[in-house]
């Protein structure tokens, strides 16, 4: 694990953080490796579909990453509400699925892809992910203390992926103090006149404020304003 | 490494986790270390802060929680937001202070607070933390595989210590399909209306599942509703 912390630490791109975490897994001999990352909602790369695959057939991660296959995996769906590593066996088990979700799970076992791991992965401001790892048919099931090492692993992978992403995503807008502290109680849910009062203002001065805050987010409305903000790392309610 | 691993994972109460995380930085002759445990928005314990500490001076941990020292903590605050361990000597370097976290820091120096590690630790639906640890001025005598090592170690801390946290308080409540839809929409920032039309429904029947919504979710607004949906994981936009 040290020479894998090792390689983390020197890796100043986000390639180099996959290849480290690919390099560790194929040492255990594990060879199908994806990583799913969740921008949280209204981040600048909310929208976008950021993932990384090794192992797979290169069609496969094609249709995966163009279709609406993507939508319709059922395992990092089920991983954003899951802390703890799982099989993907589980979700099977746990969720009832859509025919959508059940179509796609089809399709991986068509491809010999059937079972694996699914570790989720956490980082700041809901920044959060989850790696998984297929089990190849017959291999003997990981112990519970190689699970653990390898959501150590993906964890300290996932925040320096989060790391080397943060100065695209963060200095793109500013808030001045008095609109951050604002946003932070829009986001707790205050209308323009508890907050007016609150803060020893005119709920007219308030509302001047949130356009411009609006202005800068881009956005039209206070809960779409109070997300994008929390997503940018703007305020923390 | 694998041995604090599996002593966390058996830990059976936060402090036997506890005392297994202080024994393993004991081991590097770490001797001052501690630990804020920082809810999410909404949370049933949203208000609340566990500290967990161990070698600081007894006044020095009454004024940062009794007197709220730990308000003005720049430290902190830019664990919530930032990705990676850093030293508290970088923190001026990495946010812009004002006034009171200035005061907070000249306080600290005043005491003799030295050099230290702050480490964020992330968790699932925005249930973060931090660990700091006190190192000798001269913090070099750590190697940065070591210091990531520090990192995997309190972060598997982190995620163990919320998994042993009282189960009602993670557990999430469940929403029907449809009230899963309509707060999707109130995430996007959508009106009743605009969202009646949408599901062709009327505004009212809207406005009975989103009273029912705030009614599961113990919240009273739609902003603080979409924010709990989104750190819960009961909805994806």
């Amino acid at each position: 694990m040290r020479g894998f912390f090792d390689e983390i630490s020197a890796a100043t791109v986000r390639q180099a953080v996959w290849e480290a975490l690919v390099g560790y897994f194929h040492r255990r001999g594990i060879d199908k490796i994806y990583a799913i990352h969740f921008p949280p909602p209204g981040a600048p790369d909310g929208e976008l579909r950021i993932a990384q695959s090794s192992g797979y057939p290169e069609d496969l991660v094609l249709r995966y990453l163009s279709t609406d296959l993507w939508d319709n995996d059922a395992v990092p769906r089920y991983a954003r509400g899951h802390p703890m590593p799982f099989f993907w066996f589980d979700v099977q088990k746990e969720i009832s699925l859509t025919s959508e979700q059940k179509a796609a799970i089809s399709e991986f076992a068509s491809r010999g892809i059937r079972n694996g791991l699914a570790i989720p992965v956490f980082g700041p401001n809901g920044r959060n992910g989850c790696v998984s790892v297929a089990i190849e048919d017959g291999r003997a099931k990981f112990s519970d203390s190689e699970i653990a090492e390898y959501q150590a692993v993906s964890q300290i992978a996932h925040q320096r992926f989060c790391e080397l992403l943060d100065q695209h995503q963060t200095e793109l807008v500013t808030l001045s103090p008095r609109e951050a502290e604002i946003l932070t109680w829009v986001a707790r849910g205050k209308s323009n006149g508890v907050i007016g009062e609150i803060l020893g203002i005119s709920p007219n001065t308030v509302d001047t404020h949130l356009r411009r805050i609006y202005e800068k987010l881009d956005v039209s409305d206070r809960t779409t304003a109070a997300i994008r903000g929390i997503g940018c790392g703007l305020i923390r309610p | 490494m694998r041995e604090i691993f599996e002593r966390m994972r058996t830990a059976q109460d936060r402090q036997e986790l506890w005392e297994g995380f202080v024994d393993y930085f004991h081991a590097y002759g770490v001797r001052t270390l501690c630990a804020m445990h920082i809810p999410p928005p909404g949370a049933p314990d949203g208000n609340r802060r566990i500290i967990d500490a161990c070698g600081f001076l007894e006044p020095m941990i009454e004024a940062y929680v009794a007197d709220g020292l730990w308000e003005r903590d720049p430290i902190r605050k830019q664990v919530q937001i930032h990705p990676a361990p850093f030293f508290w000597s970088e923190i001026g370097e990495l946010r812009k202070l004002n006034e009171g976290e200035r005061a907070f820091l000249a306080e600290c120096a005043a005491r003799g607070g030295g050099e230290g590690l702050a480490i964020p630790v992330f968790g699932p639906h925005g249930r973060n933390g931090y660990i700091s640890i006190a190192l000798e001025p001269d913090r070099s005598h750590f190697s940065d595989a070591v210091l990531k090592e520090f990192q995997a170690v309190a972060q598997m801390a982190h995620q163990r210590f919320c998994e042993l946290l009282d189960p009602e308080l993670i557990e999430p409540v469940s929403l029907s399909p449809r009230e899963t839809e309509i707060l999707e929409w109130v995430a996007r920032g959508k009106s009743n209306t605009v969202i009646g039309e949408i599901l062709a429904i009327s505004p009212n029947t809207v406005d009975t599942h989103i009273r029912r919504i705030y009614h599961k979710l113990d919240v009273s607004d739609r902003t603080v509703a979409a924010l709990r949906g989104i750190g819960c994981g009961m909805i994806v936009l």
